[in-house]
């Protein structure tokens, strides 16, 4: 497989002020050094809780805000490689890259204008790549309209007309609007309701096999990205604990994090129930996190080692990576 | 087991400057002692209205326009129920958060980030149990091993006697605004922080002690749903309502939270009415569903019912468009968006997306009829075939 995007010891550490100087004191790590591959073609979804870094990950991609240190390679077309984090914004722009790396937000409300037609929204980052008439232009907004599944009445109206379902879908035309190589869906999913939500799935589905485009998936919500992404990653605390592909990772999951998060998914089926391990206390502050593997003052099977040394990504079998000192262990403890 | 509470044809309506929300449109629900009640449904569709109403907090533009809310807690009375929509403000405050209490959504928004965690969870005792806490502060000081006297221990016994008697009384009042004299209640609000102290260490939150004199600030998101938690149960309530109590929670977190009210409600609780909008904590927690839809509920049953063998078909369409662990095929999902509660469809009000329909469906509203022993529907297709 071709790879898209890499990411290489990725950090993001916002600054904490203090002192009478306000001179750094300390630092948010919301990034503390990612490794991840993103392949053409695939979804791959970026799971884990609320602070946890998922978001952060999606906005350097796309550089909304910049990386602290590390790379973010991306292949345009094979053989040649940019590294976003050493570009400026304007170089980005020049270059057309904003066009290639394109995001959803989570809540449609906030993220259009609402003094805004549907129609401007959509045009708008097409003006930013290209000049055409504005009949052209028209025709294709009412193309992208009629992709996600609006009629072309709906290109006069402002956003506070329409329901929140179908506000994503104008999200998603705009995003798609510049034929972008990857997208970063960020949480596109949780503001809707469970009808509507399927509806939505369904249609990044048929999008991406009808333009072959990649999707970065972040969600919290675990058996949303098992329907739609190829391939999962875990993030705790700044950091990836477990990529595999989708159904490895829910059949046999090694990395006792991902364990506590599947058990812990409320199931809409009464037959099989599964036995739960509920982790104790809370996420530790991304300020000052727990020496060693980070995940250790919750684990279940914490052992001496963990306590000192932090582990490092190591592939489990085939395409399965995990950060655990105890990962050939865990099948004994469950 | 005896009813607990039971609302007949409830209809609530918002005048808005839109037009008139039909937001309940007819709902009878009952829910038993010791039951857990769930309630489905998507945005909008009344699931917070009707648990509004049981406590009787529909606000202006709201209105409460017929029904009933029948309380039944006392069996020893002649006239064993009470409605709730009958009552007055006063008899309605010393409900809230005593017989019937509220967890509510955002847990940043039910807590005053000026108060003290401490402060907050003792309101409800100095509110509600005044009294009793009166009644326990005399017999602490009138104790045989104490043997001084003073001109203070005098007041202060004055003060709790008149409080045991009627906290509200005139005399207790002038007296709080007394800088010398108000001091009483200084001990009467000791002795609610102690109970704040007690309960908030029975929720498994460590150190209950420093918890109390924290900010909510000072506190994580599961931590601060604790807290509400805590306030809802400290005066044990008969009916705890959740309303999406754990939808803004991580996953890991909500399985704290879910255990935690089910572990509560084999000990202090009697019933939990649950709203809900995701499935899955129903089919974990719950022994009764109710699924409603753009203000009326359409199916009510057992939860192994709903799940292995719903009637309804919004139900149907519902379970089907819930991604699940052995998903493999398509997800379903339901045409056409939710109805405008301005302008509801005409008969049933899930006709327009509805698969099964038949001609009778845009003209008359089905009622909700028993159909297997204890599971009821309210769809014309479906009483047609069974």
């Amino acid at each position: 497989m071709e790879k898209i995007l890499e990411l290489k010891n990725l950090k993001k550490h916002y600054p904490v002020m203090g002192g009478v100087l306000r001179r750094q004191v300390n630092a948010v790590r919301a990034l503390d050094g990612i490794d991840l591959d993103i392949f053409r073609g695939e979804c791959l979804g970026l799971v884990g809780e609320s602070g946890c870094g998922k978001t952060t990950t999606g906005k350097a991609i796309v550089k909304l805000h910049n990386a602290t240190a590390g790379e973010i390679l991306y292949y345009q077309n094979g053989d040649d490689v940019v590294d976003i984090t050493r570009l400026s914004r304007s170089r980005m722009k020049k270059t057309g890259l904003r066009g290639k790396l394109q995001m959803v937000f989570q809540d449609p409300t906030t993220s259009m204008n609402p003094r805004m037609l549907v129609k401007n929204i959509i045009a708008e980052p097409i003006r930013e790549k290209e000049r055409l008439s504005s009949r052209a232009m028209d025709d294709r907004v009412r193309s992208l309209l009629n992709l996600v599944g609006l009629s072309d009445f709906h290109l006069l109206r402002y956003p506070h007309e329409f329901s929140g379902g179908q506000r994503q879908r104008i999200a998603i035309a705009r995003a798609i609007a510049t034929k972008p190589d990857l997208i970063v869906l960020d949480e596109p999913t949780s503001a809707l309701d469970v009808s509507v939500q399927a509806q939505i799935l369904g249609l990044l589905q048929e999008l991406q096999e009808k333009l072959g485009m990649t999707y970065l998936f972040v969600t919290h919500h675990l058996l949303v990205v098992k329907y739609i992404s190829h391939r999962l990653a875990v993030m705790y605390l700044g950091k990836v604990v477990e990529i595999a592909r989708t159904g490895d990772l829910f059949e046999n999951p090694v990395h006792p994090y991902t364990l506590a998060l599947l058990s812990a998914i409320p199931e809409p089926n009464i037959s099989q129930k599964t036995r739960r391990i509920v982790l104790e206390g809370d996420v530790p502050s991304p300020l000052d996190p727990p020496a060693g593997c980070r995940f250790h003052p919750r684990c279940p099977f914490t052992a001496e080692q963990c306590r000192i040394e932090e582990p490092v990504m190591e592939e489990v079998e085939n395409g399965h990576l995990a950060a655990c000192h105890r990962k050939h262990e865990i099948n004994a403890f469950i | 087991m005896g009813k607990l509470i039971e609302i007949k044809e409830l209809v609530t309506n918002f005048y808005t400057y839109g037009g008139v929300v039909k937001a309940l449109d007819g709902v009878s629900l009952s829910i038993d002692k010791g039951q857990t009640f769930g309630l489905v449904g998507e945005s909008g569709c009344g699931k917070s209205v009707t648990a509004r109403s049981i406590m009787g907090l529909i606000q202006s533009p709201g209105l409460i326009e017929s029904g009933e809310v029948l309380l039944f807690d006392d069996e020893s009375r002649a006239q064993p129920s009470v409605d709730i929509l009958k009552q007055s403000e006063a008899y309605l405050r010393d409900l809230r958060g005593n017989k019937i209490s509220m967890i509510f959504q955002e847990p940043n928004a039910a807590l005053n980030p000026i108060f003290t965690i401490g402060e907050q969870v003792s309101e409800s005792f100095l509110f509600h149990q005044a009294r009793e806490m009166s009644l326990k502060i005399l017999d602490d000081l009138s104790s045989p091993h104490d043997k001084t006297v003073s001109f203070w221990k005098i007041w202060l016994r004055f003060c709790f006697g008149l409080a045991a008697r009627d906290p509200g009384s005139l005399v207790l009042n002038l007296a709080g605004r007394i800088p010398i004299l108000k001091g009483w209640k200084r001990r009467l609000k000791k002795e609610a922080i102690q109970r704040s102290i007690d309960i908030i260490g029975q929720l498994n939150i460590p150190n209950p002690e420093q918890v109390v004199k924290d900010y909510p600030h000072n506190l994580s998101g599961g931590m601060k749903q604790r807290i509400v938690i805590a306030i809802a149960l400290a005066c044990h309530p008969l009916l705890l309502i959740a309303d999406e109590a754990t939808s803004n929670l991580d996953v890991t977190v909500q399985a704290q939270i879910l255990e935690l009210l089910a572990e509560l409600k084999k000990e202090v609780i009697s019933s939990i009415l649950l709203i809900t909008h995701d499935l899955g904590v129903v089919a974990e927690t719950c022994d009764r569903v109710g699924v409603m839809y753009a203000g009326s509920l359409c199916e009510v049953a057992d939860v192994g019912e709903i799940f292995e063998r719903p009637l309804h078909p919004y139900t149907k369409a519902l379970l089907k468009s819930v991604p699940k662990r052995t998903q493999t095929e398509k997800l379903f999902s339901i045409e056409g968006s939710v109805p405008n509660l301005i302008t509801p469809p005409s008969g049933c009000r899930f006709h327009p997306r509805c698969p099964l329909r038949i001609e009778i469906c845009d003209q008359q509203a089905p009622d909700l009829v028993q159909l297997r022993n204890t599971h009821l529907v309210a769809c014309h297709a479906v009483r047609k075939e069974v």
